[in-house]
């Protein structure tokens, strides 16, 4: 049941700015539903990190880390 | 009783032939049909179990001239615009026992007022069927992107989820902090009318936390029919050490992530629950993640709070209990919180919360140490059933 890939799509600056649950064979059948550019993530596999929205993508290692955490400025801490 | 129709020169009614006159008279049909002048005012009964048609051409009929359809054969009956045209809101296929008022407009032109009731379609497609839906239902289900393609237009009933939303990051270099549950993805139940063409189904990843980042989950969809949100992330704890405000609050979404420390308030669940909350301002415990069912439980003094409990779906899918849509556990220093359900991910004493399993919507859980990775949220899944 779970035979599916998982997709980061990157902006111009490699930030990940999407992230499908998708089959490879799909992508390329559907090719009007992935427009830009796409990488695959994988899902809970050691040394590698899985993609989330905002995370950059280095071509080197071929894997994602995390920019520094933006605070909400609204926000007011309770202490 | 049925009244004489139409009425003649000089024919002579009885009282119960009066009395009867709001009983139109039957035309059965066991085949293809065009309809005539001699139909105005009958009931046209198909009773045939192929597939039929009425067909309605132009130069026949006056404007205000009415003709009554009903179909009570198994087999579809359509009305069908010969040379002239039919307008409808509704469908001209009528099931069995469908039917409704044709009337026209001028010599040309009519409209069909459906007065069937709604009936279940049928559709291909997605990730595969389901193996054992409730009887009488027909189902499919989607654990990735794909097509659904209606081949009959009618309602159906979908139970979708989005993703699940990661637990928080515990990067202090200072202190060492608790992270909160994730949040479960959003859960929608409906029953909707779908057109027979194609949709595309879409299902939310699960969000993903580093030491230095949290996720939320993302929406699955049915076209631009429905939505259903991701998650919301637990609480994360100061990055640098530096100071609150590089912390992050749990935050929204279908089930809201839990809180910790400094910021105590869980996240609001939008086709959820809302994250629990932390008490104090202790660093040693977070709470758990607000689910499809219930809100997150809160986090005490060492121990994290449970993730919020899923929904069973084994009623919609016939399958066996499985349970969507929960929250991840908050991380904690001695006891950390449970899973709300099986597939969820459980709060961690350690750098790693647990991830939650693919396609359950599920929170993953939060974490306690120092740098430490919320897990995982599960990515959505998409049910669709129909009465067969």
């Amino acid at each position: 049941m779970n035979n599916h890939q998982y997709f980061a799509q990157l902006n111009d600056d490699n930030v990940v700015i999407d992230v499908a649950v998708v089959t490879y064979e799909f992508m390329q059948e559907n090719p009007e539903r992935y427009l830009g550019q796409w990488v695959e993530t994988f899902f809970n596999l050691p040394n590698k990190t899985y993609a989330g929205i905002g995370m950059i993508y280095d071509e080197i290692t071929k894997d994602f880390y995390a920019p520094i955490p933006t605070p909400i400025p609204d926000e007011t801490p309770n202490s | 009783m049925t009244t004489p129709f139409p009425f003649v020169s000089g024919a002579v009614l009885t009282a119960a032939q009066l009395n009867a006159i709001t009983t139109l008279p039957i035309s059965a049909k066991t085949a293809n049909y065009t309809l005539a002048v001699g139909d105005v005012g009958y009931r046209i009964q198909m009773t045939s179990a192929s597939s039929t048609t009425i067909t309605v051409n132009t130069g026949i009929f006056a404007a205000g001239d009415t003709i009554w359809i009903q179909n009570i054969g198994a087999g579809t009956c359509t009305i069908t615009a010969g040379t002239a045209t039919v307008g409808t809101a509704s469908s001209l296929a009528l099931a069995q026992y469908g039917g409704g008022t044709l009337v026209f407009q001028s010599a040309s032109a009519a409209t069909f007022f459906s007065q069937q009731a709604a009936t279940y379609g049928a559709a291909t497609g997605l990730t595969g069927a389901l193996a054992t839906p409730p009887t009488g239902y027909s189902g499919l289900y989607a654990t990735s992107d794909g097509t659904l393609t209606v081949t009959r237009a009618g309602i159906f009933d979908v139970l979708m989820f989005g993703g699940g939303a990661s637990g928080g990051y515990t990067s202090s270099v200072v202190n060492i902090g608790a992270s909160g549950g994730g949040g479960a993805g959003g859960m929608v139940s409906a029953t909707v009318y779908l057109a027979a063409t194609t949709y595309a189904v879409t299902i939310g990843a699960g969000g993903a936390s580093t030491t230095a980042s949290l996720g939320n989950g993302l929406k699955t969809s049915l076209g631009s029919v429905l939505v259903a949100v991701g998650g919301g992330a637990g609480y994360g704890d100061q990055f640098t050490g530096l100071g609150a405000a590089e912390r992050l609050p749990a935050q929204t979404g279908g089930g809201g992530g839990g809180g910790g420390r400094v910021y105590n308030a869980g996240g609001v669940g939008m086709q959820g629950f809302n994250g629990g909350s932390q008490s104090g301002v202790t660093a040693t415990s977070a709470a758990g993640g607000g689910s499809v069912s219930a809100v997150g439980a809160n986090a005490s003094a060492t121990t994290g709070g449970a993730g919020g409990v899923g929904f069973d779906i084994a009623t919609f899918t016939g399958n066996a209990s499985a349970f969507k849509g929960a929250g991840g556990g908050g991380g904690a220093s001695v006891t950390a919180g449970a899973a709300g359900s099986v597939g969820a991910g459980a709060g961690s004493t350690g750098a790693t919360g647990g991830s939650a399993s693919a396609n359950t919507g599920s929170g993953g859980g939060g974490a306690y140490a120092s740098p430490g990775t919320g897990g995982s949220g599960g990515s959505g899944v998409f049910y669709i059933r129909w009465k067969s």
